[in-house]
C-alpha cells in the first residue's frame, strides 16, 4: 500500500502524514493532562518531531517534513487566534537550517539531542512570536512559557519519543542517513 | 550536474515553503485562517473532545492530601467566613428593605423633590433622639424628621425636627419636647396652630376655638414649610378634646404620636433636594 507513497530516499510519506495527524490531536487534546503547575508548560509533540525529522531524514525530505509540521502546528495550536503563517516559517527555516547542519554536527548522544530540541523550541518560538507581533502588532501571551518551559520541558521528553517514533517511521537514527546513502552500518 | 539539481531542487522546495508561510501570515486573511483552524477543530472534533475529557478528568482529580491540623485550620477559616458571610447577607438584606421603604417614600405626592437621609436612630432619652447621621450627610439643624416603619409604610410620620448637628451625628427633638414648637394643622380645619410639647410623651394644641368640632382620633398634620417640607405630613392624632379650665372657649387639645418612639429603629431626615 505505502510503496507508491514512499519516497525515492525511504521516506514513508503516509506514516509521517498520520503520525504528524496524531501527534497534532494530542498536542491539541491530551497533552494538558501532561502539564506540571501551569497550565502552559506542558511538551510540544510537533517540535519533537521537527527536531527527529530534521535529524533523520535527508535534506529534502527535511525541508517538506519540517514545513508540514509548521502547517500542522499553525493548524492545530496557533500562536495567536486566526492567524496562520508564524509556524510553517520558523519550523520550515529552522528544521531546514538544522537538516544541513545535521551534516556537520550530528548529535547522536542523548544529551546533544536534548540541547537540540531545547535550542529549537526556543529559536522557533521566538521567530513565531515575532511574526506574530509584525502581524498582529500585539504581544502574544505566554512568551516565557512558550521560548523556555516548552522547549525544556519537549527537550526533557524528546529523546525518549525518538525511539518509537523512529520505530514506527522504520527510521532508527544511528547512521541512518550512511544507510540511505548506501553506506554500510557501524558495528 | 545531479548535485547541481538537487540543490536547485532544495532551494526551490525552501523558497516554496517560506512563501507559502509568508502568503498565509500576510496575504490570507485573518477571518480565512480562522475558518481553516475552525474546519480542523470540527473535522476532528471527536477525538478532540475526548483528549479534553481525560484532561478536565485529571484537573479535577485531588492530588494533595492534607494534615489533620491542616483539615481543622482549614474547617474552622471555612465556619468564620460562613459567619461573616451570614452577617453581611443580615446587612444586605437590611439595606435593600431600607431601599424599598425610601423609594416608597419618594413616591408619595409631595416629597419627590425632597431628599432623603436615612439614619439609624442611636439612643432616645427624654423626648429627645440622637441619630446616626450628621453634617457629613447634609443634615442640618430644623429639618423635619420622619419615622421609617414597616408597619406604617403609608403614614410615616414626622417624629420631631433637628436641633443640633455634629459631623457624624445630630439631635433630634421629638415634637413631644417641652421645647418643641411645630407649626400644625388638624384634618378637617382650615386653621394653623402651633403644637407644643409637653415632656411627658404626648403635645398640646392650645388656643383653637371651641366653634371648631374636634373628634378625638383625628390626624394633626405638620404645616408645609418652604424648603423644609413640601407638602403637610401626619405628626399626631387627636387623644384627648376637652374644654380649657381657664378659658371656657377654647378647647385643651392633647395630641399623642401616631408610632411609638420607643421602638423606632430608623428614621429619614427631609433635606430640600436643592440644598447643597
Amino acid at each position: 500500500m505505502e510503496s507508491g507513497i514512499v519516497g525515492s530516499d525511504g521516506m514513508r510519506w503516509f506514516r509521517f502524514a498520520v503520525l504528524v495527524l496524531v501527534a497534532s490531536l494530542l498536542q491539541t487534546g491530551l497533552v494538558g493532562a501532561l502539564a506540571i503547575g501551569r497550565t502552559d508548560f506542558k511538551p510540544d509533540l510537533l517540535l519533537i518531531l521537527l527536531v527527529f525529522f530534521a535529524l533523520r531524514s535527508n535534506s529534502t525530505d527535511a525541508i517538506i517534513a519540517s514545513f508540514a509540521i509548521g502547517f500542522a502546528a499553525d493548524l492545530s495550536n496557533p500562536i495567536a487566534g486566526r492567524l496562520m503563517g508564524p509556524r510553517i516559517i520558523s519550523f520550515g527555516l529552522f528544521g531546514t537550517l538544522l537538516s544541513d547542519l545535521n551534516s556537520t554536527i550530528s548529535p547522536r548522544r542523548v544529551i546533544y539531542q536534548i540541547v537540540t530540541i531545547f535550542l529549537m523550541g526556543g529559536l522557533t518560538a521566538g521567530l513565531s512570536y515575532l511574526l506574530a507581533f509584525l502581524r498582529t502588532n500585539a504581544a502574544p501571551a505566554n512568551m516565557a512559557a512558550g521560548c523556555f518551559w516548552q522547549p525544556l520541558y519537549s527537550a526533557l521528553l524528546g529523546p525518549f519519543l525518538f525511539l518509537p517514533v523512529g520505530w514506527c517511521m522504520r527510521m532508527y537514527g544511528r547512521g541512518h542517513r550512511r544507510y540511505l546513502r548506501g553506506a554500510p552500518l557501524r558495528r | 550536474m545531479t548535485r547541481k539539481w538537487v540543490s536547485t531542487s532544495k532551494g526551490i522546495l525552501f523558497a516554496s515553503g517560506l512563501l507559502v508561510g509568508l502568503i498565509f501570515l500576510f496575504v490570507v486573511p485573518r477571518e480565512a485562517a480562522g475558518r481553516l483552524q475552525l474546519a480542523y477543530a470540527h473535522v476532528f472534533r471527536w477525538p478532540l473532545s475526548m483528549g479534553r475529557g481525560v484532561v478536565r478528568a485529571q484537573a479535577t482529580t485531588p492530588t494533595r492530601n492534607i494534615s489533620p491540623q491542616e483539615y481543622e485550620d482549614l474547617l474552622q477559616a471555612c465556619q468564620q467566613l460562613r459567619i461573616k458571610s451570614d452577617n453581611l447577607q443580615t446587612q444586605l438584606q437590611d439595606a435593600n428593605r431600607q431601599i424599598e421603604l425610601l423609594t416608597k417614600l419618594k413616591a408619595k405626592p409631595g416629597l419627590e423633590h425632597m431628599q432623603t437621609i436615612p439614619a439609624k436612630v442611636y439612643t432616645q432619652v427624654q423626648d429627645e433622639m440622637t441619630i446616626s447621621e450628621g453634617r457629613e450627610s447634609g443634615v442640618a439643624v430644623g429639618q423635619y424628621v420622619l419615622s421609617l416603619t414597616e408597619a406604617r409604610l403609608d403614614e410615616q410620620c414626622v417624629i420631631g425636627v433637628v436641633s443640633a448637628v455634629s459631623a457624624k451625628g445630630a439631635k433630634v427633638r421629638l415634637f413631644s419636647n417641652r421645647d418643641s414648637r411645630i407649626p400644625v394643622r388638624i384634618a378637617g380645619l382650615n386653621v394653623s396652630k402651633v403644637m407644643e410639647g409637653r415632656g411627658d410623651g404626648a403635645a398640646k394644641i392650645p388656643l383653637v376655638s371651641c366653634d371648631h368640632a374636634i373628634h378625638v382620633g383625628e390626624a394633626v398634620y405638620a404645616q408645609a414649610k418652604r424648603g423644609l417640607l413640601d407638602v403637610p405630613v401626619i405628626v399626631a392624632e387627636v387623644a384627648q378634646c376637652k374644654k380649657d379650665a381657664d378659658y371656657p372657649n377654647v378647647w385643651d387639645i392633647t395630641a399623642r404620636p401616631v408610632c411609638d418612639f420607643t421602638t423606632l429603629s430608623d428614621v429619614v431626615v427631609l433635606k430640600p433636594a436643592s440644598a447643597p
